[in-house]
């Protein structure tokens, strides 16, 4: 056909046809990606920025939150105290508690107890971790960044072509060209320099084609912000998080079966449903680790270190053999105590009123599942799952100079279950950045299945707990 | 490129305004090429969309209407190894709705459908419009080779 023919010849002309454009061109590309490439990098400096202030505030939001809840706390106790120690009217325990303001001054909760060094260190460690991973990122960034300019100026200075404009006839040619009066002077020399004009024009655009393969083979190499849908999903396999949490309880339900008050020793103790029923706050740190079974469902696990801490009146002690020092009284103690001989026979002694700092810890072995409602950069994640809580030490504390403090690990002594389970329910809402690292803020709620009181016990007490917490994950795969 | 960019445009500063935009262009949507054509057609690609909406705001001012020419005999054309700078020219010289229609039905290879889409026009108009670019190049490419006929030079 005459028309496909012509097409076809048409085609067929302009194959390997190569023009060179005038130097200005590549000036002004090389302008114009510059300013997008540091329009980009400022906006992601400025994000970090951001994230850093927010974590910063949380952290203090949360310090100020339980400073308010510990003076509030401290306020209410103060008016009841009839304590004949004139250093009682405030609480100055013996050992440090979180009540100091230690919090505020730190900016982050921190684990204040005897025995626990992996509290304090816990405190640094986020401080430092979050300027660890700040400071790896905006490397991160420079190195992409000048990457980025030193690779984008690779095409345009080597390629021979541009630099040294080979014939001055060749600008002049494409100029005459578009002159069509002057055509047909100017054949003889066209025939000479069409043949090196396309051997030499084929250089530098050639070169700049083979860059750029490079350069896209490059990208996908590093994989850095190229993340389409598919590798998104098909990322973050296994992790693992370190996680801090602060938080509260309060105990839903307790009461005490056998009805110690309603006997005659009502002088005696109120105390039992005191300490069942106080409310305090927790503290929780720990790592997790995280896989992902399906697209949307992960499960994760981990080991926590959990205190408990919460204040509650007392109204009396227990002395040693000889009566010489006392300490308080634990609730399995006061429980045992049905009648008089009873009474007489333990050495409880009723007191004033005075503030009994409690502090539990447990070993909390956490499995959840989680399904990830969003899975981009910003995440919302679901959790539920179950929590082995082992019961460690209780450490009860009493203001007042004169009245020790205890110390009970497991054992028949101790009024709590060696071991419980918890229901475990929160969200995490995450953010990524970079390849292997994401920040979560996980609320969320921790209801005992069943009593941590021993059974035997008769004391029912189930605190629901609610804290908030921020987890590093560290992405392997 | 210059080449592709040269089709479409008027002028060598025009051309070279689009080639500068398309490799922006280029260099930026890079790391979402997906290497599921030749990159030099995905480049082919970048350009020839930028210098489409670089002609469609000229666009409004050369509407395209049907065409109703005379047939003129479809004569032989031998392109007697006319080299592609003058084959440039004059799809330079066309109207502008008939260069543009001419070198996405001639040389890009789209059907005068999808022309149509791109364009806002109609198929028929793609047709005539381009039935005319190849009228007036079919004229200017005989006078060239009779011309050279002629004179007996014979063109590389």
């Amino acid at each position: 056909m005459e028309k496909e023919n012509f097409e076809d010849k048409l085609k067929s002309s302009f194959e390997n046809a190569e023009i060179s454009p005038s130097e200005k061109v590549w000036t002004n590309l090389e302008l114009e990606l510059a300013k997008a490439e540091s329009k980009v990098i400022r906006q992601r400096l400025l994000f970090f920025k951001m994230v850093a202030a927010a974590s910063v505030i949380f952290a203090l939001a949360v310090a100020g939150a339980s400073i308010y809840f510990l003076n509030h706390q401290d306020s209410a106790r103060q008016v009841s105290y009839l304590s004949g120690n004139s250093t009682a009217e405030k609480p100055s325990p013996e050992n440090s508690s979180p009540e100091t303001p230690d919090p505020a001054q730190t900016g982050s909760p921190q684990l204040q107890t005897d025995d626990s060094p992996a509290g304090n260190i816990s405190g640094d460690r986020k401080n430092n971790t979050s300027v660890t991973l700040s400071n790896r990122e905006t490397e991160g960034v420079k190195a992409d960044e000048d990457q980025k300019v030193t690779e984008g100026h690779h095409p345009f200075e080597s390629a021979p072509g541009i630099r040294s404009a080979p014939f001055d006839a060749s600008t002049t040619f494409t100029e005459l060209v578009l002159d069509r009066n002057r055509l047909t002077g100017l054949i003889d020399s066209k025939k000479e320099t069409e043949i090196s004009f396309i051997r030499k024009e084929e250089d530098p655009v050639e070169k700049m084609l083979a860059r750029l393969a490079e350069r896209e083979k490059q990208l996908a190499y590093e994989g850095k912000e190229k993340k389409t849908k598919k590798t998104e999903n098909n990322n973050e396999k296994l992790w693992t998080s370190l996680g801090f949490a602060a938080g509260t309880f309060s105990t839903v339900s307790s009461g005490a079966s056998q009805p110690v008050s309603a006997t005659s020793f009502s002088s005696s103790i109120p105390a039992t449903d005191n300490e069942a029923t106080a409310s305090g706050q927790s503290y929780t740190v720990g790592v997790n680790i995280g896989t992902r079974v399906t697209k949307r469902w992960v499960v994760q696990g981990g080991v926590n270190y959990m205190t408990q801490l919460s204040d509650y009146t007392a109204q009396a002690v227990i002395g040693t053999a000889d009566f010489q020092s006392f300490r308080p009284a634990s609730t399995n103690e006061l429980e045992k105590i049905t009648d008089e001989t009873a009474r007489s026979n333990s050495r409880v002694v009723t007191t004033a009123p005075y503030n009994v700092n409690n502090n539990v810890k447990y070993i909390s072995i956490p499995v959840q599942a989680g399904y990830l409602l969003i899975n981009k950069k910003f995440g919302l994640q679901l959790n539920a799952g179950v929590s082995t809580d082992l019961f460690l030490q209780n450490t009860k504390t009493a203001e007042g100079d004169n009245i020790d403090s205890i110390d009970q690990g497991i054992g028949d002594d101790s009024p709590y279950k060696p071991m419980n389970f918890s229901g475990l329910m929160g969200t995490e809402l995450t953010y990524r950045f970079g390849d292997h690292y994401r920040i979560s803020f996980n609320p969320g709620l921790r209801y005992p299945f069943s009593s941590i009181y021993k059974t035997n016990l008769g004391i029912h007490s189930t605190p629901l707990a609610f804290d908030l917490g921020l987890r590093f994950r560290y992405i392997f795969q | 490129m210059m080449v592709v960019c040269l089709r479409y445009s008027r002028t060598t500063a025009e051309a070279e305004d689009i080639l500068q935009e398309g490799f922006i262009k280029v260099f930026q949507g890079i790391r979402n090429f997906r290497q599921e054509s030749k990159l030099g057609t995905w480049i082919t690609r970048i350009m020839v969309n930028t210098a489409l909406n670089f002609q469609r705001r000229k666009l409004y001012l050369f509407p395209m209407v049907d065409v109703h020419e005379i047939d003129l005999p479809q004569a032989e054309i031998s392109l007697p190894g006319i080299h592609f700078t003058e084959l440039i020219e004059m799809i330079q010289s066309l109207p502008q709705g008939c260069q543009i229609v001419f070198n996405l039905f001639a040389i890009e290879g789209y059907s005068h459908r999808e022309i149509a889409e791109m364009l806002g026009i109609s198929e028929g108009t793609s047709k005539s419009q381009y039935s005319r670019a190849r009228t007036i190049l079919q004229e200017k490419l005989l006078k060239e080779s009779s011309y050279f006929t002629r004179y007996g030079e014979r063109k590389l």
